[in-house]
Order: C-alpha cells, then sequence, then structure tokens
C-alpha cells in the first residue's frame, strides 16, 4: 500500500485530537484550534463561552451530573458525548478530562481531551474488518492502534493485562503516557518522523505499566491508511522483551567469563611455554658435545631424561589449551589446498626416529592420490597422535603400521593400522574420553602420554566435518579411521 | 655471519649464542625491541633472530619501523615466534614486508642449526 503525503495532509485536520480547557464554573478558559474550526468558531469566540453551549439542549442534564462528578474527583474517561456546532449539527466525541490542580492541591481547572467519535470508531472498525480481528484480541502479545497523533484509539486484552489498565483507561491516552521516560524522546522522535514519511520501524523501546514498573519491549508497527490511501495510524505488536533481555544479559556474562578464561589460559600456556625454551634447548645443547663438551654415558642419560620430561610438559601445556579451545567452541581451521602424499610423507618423517628406534615398518596405500581442501596442521596432529600411539603400543621389530588413504562418499578417510596389543571391546568406547588411557603401560611412552591425545583428535575431526572410530580384537591390532570433509563443515 | 639475536628472555638468548657461534658466526644480543632497532639501524647484520613478543617493543612493531627506514632488506629477518597460533596468517604479509622466514618456539636446536647452515649458503651465494 502507497504512502501518500498530500492525501494524508487533506484528511490530518479530522485526526488531531480536540483540546479545551474548562474552569470551575464551566467557562472555557482555553482550547485548541481544531475544537474551535470543528465547532464552527474561531478560538477567540470560543474563549468566555460556557460547555454548555456547545453541548445539544437534550444533554444539558447529563452534562450537569457529569459536571458535578468531575468536581467531585469521579474519574472520566472516554466517555461518549455529543457536540453541537455553532450551525446546529451535532456529533459524538469521547471525552477525557484530567484535572489541573493550584498550588494548594485544589482542582482550578480540567485539561479536557475530546476525540472525534468518527475517528476512532473508523480505525476501530479497519482492526475489526481484517482477517486478524481475532488474533489481535486474543493475541499472548500485546497490540494497540495509535492514531497520527500517538493517541491509542484500541488495544487487546494482553496490553491492558501487561499495563495494569483497564481498556476504557486506555482509550484516548497519547502512548507516550506507557512509554517509560528513558524512552519518550526517541518514541516521538520516531513517530515525528514516521508522520512525515509514513515509513515505520521496528523499536526497541521501554514501556511503563501503570504502577511505574518498567518493562523492554520490541515494538513493530504496520500502516493503516483510509480507503483513499491516507494515513490514518498505525497497529502495533509490542513483544515484552523481559525475559529475552535477561537471557542475552546472562549469555552475554558467560561470554565475557569464557573470554576471561580464554584468555587466562592462553596467556599461561604462553609463560608455562617460555621458561620451556631454554630447558628443552639448554638440553638438547648438552647432548651435543659439538656445542658444550662431552658428556660421560650417565650424564647423558640424566640430561635425556630431563629432556623427554620437558617435551612431555611442553605436549601437556599444547594439548590442554586445545582441549580448552574446543570445550569453548574457539578451535578455528585454516582450510587450505592440500597435497595429500606430502601430508602422508611429513607425517612419517616426524614419526620415523620413534618407529627406527622400535624396528618397525611403517607402510602407506595412498589411493586417494592429488591435492584436498584441509588444515594441514591438524590433520598431521591427527595422524601424529594415531602413529605415535600405533608405535607405543606395537611389538619391537615384528611392528607393522599401515596408513591407507582413501575417498568414502564426499568424505578423506584416512586409516592407520597396527599389529599391536588391540584394545579390548569394552574400552574402545572410553577411547575418546579425555584423560583416558587404555593400558597403564603407556607411561614409557615416548610421546604425549596425556591422556587428552584421542580426545583432541576426536573434537579435531569432528570439527573438520568428519568422524573418528576403531576396530580392535586383543592381540590382533587396532585400526584407527577418521575422515575428513575436504574443504571443512558444510555450512 | 653476523648474527643478532633480539629477545627479551636473556636465557633463551644465551642458548642461542652458544648454538650460532657454535657454528662459527659472530653473535651479539639485544634484550629487547628498543635496543634491538637501535643496533639494527646502526651495525650491518647478516641475520637477526627476532622475539615476537616483548613488553619494550614487539617483533611486529620493530620490523614495521625497519619497513618504515626502508632498511628492512638490509639484513635477513627471522621472526623468532612463541607460538604459532595467529601468525600463520600472518606469514604472507609478513614476507611481503620483506620478513625471511618465521622458526615457531620453542624451536628445536637441530631446526635452528638447520635454519642457520641454510641461510650462511643463501648469504654466501649472494
Amino acid at each position: 500500500m502507497s504512502y501518500n503525503y498530500e492525501k494524508r495532509m487533506k484528511t490530518k485536520n479530522t485526526l488531531e485530537p480536540m483540546h479545551r480547557s474548562v474552569d470551575l464554573e464551566g467557562r472555557i478558559i482555553d482550547c485548541n484550534d481544531k475544537y474551535a474550526r470543528m465547532l464552527g468558531y474561531v478560538k477567540d469566540a470560543v474563549i468566555g463561552m460556557s460547555i454548555f453551549d456547545h453541548t445539544p439542549e437534550d444533554k444539558h442534564d447529563v452534562l450537569r451530573t457529569i459536571f458535578e462528578n468531575w468536581k467531585n474527583h469521579v474519574p472520566i474517561n472516554n466517555h461518549r458525548f455529543p457536540l453541537i456546532t455553532k450551525s446546529g449539527k451535532t456529533f459524538d466525541v469521547l471525552v477525557t478530562v484530567g484535572d489541573v490542580t493550584g498550588s494548594n492541591g485544589q482542582v482550578v481547572r480540567s485539561s479536557t481531551t475530546l476525540l472525534d467519535y468518527e475517528e476512532v470508531r473508523q480505525l476501530q472498525e479497519m482492526v475489526k474488518l481484517s482477517k486478524y480481528e481475532s488474533l489481535y484480541e486474543n493475541s499472548p502479545e500485546m497490540y494497540r492502534t495509535v492514531n497520527i497523533n500517538g493517541i491509542i484509539v484500541d488495544c487487546n486484552a494482553a496490553y491492558c493485562k501487561r499495563l495494569g489498565y483497564s481498556k476504557s483507561e486506555i482509550i484516548g491516552r497519547n502512548l507516550t503516557a506507557h512509554t517509560a521516560d528513558r524512552s519518550v524522546s526517541a518514541i516521538l522522535i520516531n513517530m515525528a518522523h514516521w508522520r512525515v514519511d509514513g515509513v515505520c520501524t521496528q523499536v526497541e523501546t521501554w514501556m511503563k505499566t501503570k504502577d511505574g514498573n518498567e518493562f523492554p519491549a520490541l515494538v513493530t508497527p504496520t500502516n493503516l491508511y483510509d480507503e483513499n490511501g491516507a494515513l490514518l495510524g498505525r497497529n502495533v505488536v509490542i513483544q515484552d522483551m523481559t525475559e529475552m533481555k535477561e537471557t542475552q544479559e546472562m549469555l552475554e556474562q558467560r561470554r565475557q567469563i569464557d573470554q576471561m578464561k580464554d584468555e587466562f589460559l592462553t596467556g599461561i600456556t604462553h609463560e608455562l611455554k617460555t621458561p620451556l625454551t631454554p630447558i628443552i634447548g639448554f638440553s638438547q645443547a648438552l647432548a651435543k658435545p659439538k656445542l658444550l663438551g662431552s658428556l660421560n654415558a650417565r650424564q647423558m642419560d640424566a640430561i635425556n631424561t630431563v629432556l623427554n620430561n620437558a617435551v612431555h610438559l611442553r605436549q601437556l601445556v599444547t594439548d590442554l589449551l586445545d582441549v580448552h579451545k574446543m570445550e569453548l567452541g574457539r578451535m578455528k581451521f585454516d582450510f587450505k589446498e592440500l597435497d595429500i602424499e606430502q601430508l602422508i610423507a611429513g607425517a612419517l618423517a616426524s614419526a620415523d626416529h620413534a618407529s627406527k628406534e622400535k624396528g618397525i615398518t611403517i607402510t602407506t596405500d595412498i589411493r586417494e592420490k592429488g591435492r584436498m581442501v584441509g588444515d594441514q596442521f591438524r590433520i598431521s596432529q591427527i595422524l601424529n597422535n594415531l602413529l605415535y600411539n600405533a608405535v607405543d603400543f606395537t611389538p619391537e621389530k615384528t611392528g607393522e603400521i599401515h596408513i591407507t588413504v582413501e575417498k568414502e562418499g564426499d568424505l578423506m578417510k584416512f586409516s592407520v593400522r597396527d599389529n599391536g596389543v588391540g584394545i579390548p571391546e569394552d574400552k574402545q568406547p572410553s577411547l575418546f574420553n579425555k584423560f583416558y588411557q587404555a593400558s597403564t603401560e603407556s607411561v614409557t611412552r615416548r610421546y604425549g602420554g596425556t591422556g587428552l591425545g584421542l580426545s583432541i583428535c576426536k573434537g579435531l575431526v569432528e570439527g573438520m566435518g568428519g568422524s573418528i572410530w576403531v576396530q580392535s580384537k586383543p592381540g590382533e591390532g587396532s585400526t584407527f579411521h577418521f575422515t575428513i570433509k575436504p574443504g571443512g563443515m558444510a555450512q | 655471519m653476523r648474527v643478532l639475536g633480539v629477545d627479551d628472555n636473556v636465557d633463551i638468548l644465551k642458548l642461542v649464542q652458544i648454538t650460532v657461534e657454535s657454528l662459527g658466526h659472530a653473535f651479539e644480543s639485544a634484550p629487547g625491541g628498543v635496543p634491538g632497532l637501535d643496533k639494527i639501524r646502526n651495525n650491518q647484520y647478516d641475520l637477526v633472530l627476532l622475539d615476537l613478543s616483548m613488553p619494550d617493543m614487539t617483533g611486529l612493531e620493530v620490523i614495521d619501523a625497519l619497513v618504515e627506514d626502508g632498511i628492512i632488506k638490509k639484513q635477513r629477518v627471522v621472526l623468532f615466534t612463541a607460538s604459532y597460533l595467529g601468525v600463520e596468517d600472518l606469514e604472507s604479509k609478513l614476507r611481503e614486508k620483506g620478513v625471511h622466514s618465521i622458526l615457531a618456539k620453542p624451536v628445536d636446536l637441530d631446526q635452528l642449526m638447520d635454519r642457520l647452515q641454510q641461510i650462511e649458503s643463501e648469504v654466501e651465494s649472494t
């Protein structure tokens, strides 16, 4: 539906509320231009007239009662009542009377708002005519309809309930009466823009209930037009954001705590690794006669023990950081094109020393040659981990390890088979848990032994869109398989 | 070769010194980014081993200062980093700036010696 500015201007006059201020004698001491115009006078002529002059004669008795009630502090909200113009025409208005009090707290005059009943009826009719009428009234969300000046002309039960007013207390009030002070200026600016360009924008605001409580709300307006396409007002859905805000705040707090933990762990890891650099470096230097002179056999054994333990400690620190990152979901992958044969060659090179020391043969069967997109560092980390495990649990001299790479559907599958001790079936499900070690013999392992290796592999593989599993029988060796989705996780 | 080590950890400097000198090269050290930059500006080295994380001036700041001075290529700069994290992404950018290569700490002594020998042969061939 298009919005026509000129058409709106034509009908604008009928959309403003009328105002008049009346003293205790029933004399009009002030009014707005529209009040005067609607009644067929100029403003100056109205001042000093009696409200009875603007009321059809047959209603004078009723008016007298209402007037007396007002002076006795009986509230008057949206009372339907006729007015009579200078030329004798009558029309209905909805009257809401507010008090203006003097310094001693006494009522000195009224501040009366009169809404053209026809306009209100038209807007309410539009709501009724729409196929959403029942949704409007019965919706658990709050609904209100306002005219172009922000006067509330209709609302639903949920709105009344949440705000704590009856419907008659709401109709005719300006929406700012239900807006928390902190949001009033923003709402007025929003409404001013809307009156000029007719563009409805969703806004977050703070509402105010009858008892003064404030709550956050999401306000989603839709324009209402008359049959000529002129803007009459807006229908507004209001969502109570209290719970969502609380959840958001809780999540934000949690995020901040996670970030602090993350920063702490990254920092502490760095601090722990820093002294390890000279420890490992000087141990290596001592083991090289060329650098610091020769050691005897016992001294060499001692320094190698220092070295092995320092390397183990370094691995532990690195693993802990990896586990922590995975728990926080902060593990990042660097997907790049990589050469599969080079990847396997790298893994073989890193296990070369350990396997030769035990006289273990490693063979490969790379069925899928060429390039794939993956995180080379992390895939190598998994392969190395599986290879070191295989070397550790495979007998000296007769040990055999076989690596296979093949395509399985759209996944790349890597398998590491050994002819080692194997893993009992009841222990297999726990293998990928943190700090689990299938065998206590692993204390003699050269690498890893942190109890984190396979759980890290599992986290890495899953982060790269694959899975990891084992096939094994005691005495018959084990085969660890893992798959990687080339290019990473599907989005 | 004339080698400069820039690191705020004196134990690491000592270790690098032993390694460099064992291969027959001359070694000088600077215990931070600021004195390191000063030495690079006033001397001619074949190789600078530069730590990344230093409290007075980071390795990256030293590199930027050298790029600004137009003397980044006066010697080979090998960035000596404590962690591969984050630096991998930086590697290509650093190479564009004129950094020779990156060596991740904790560095295996054999790796360091290999890198020194490799750079020595590069220096000799130029």
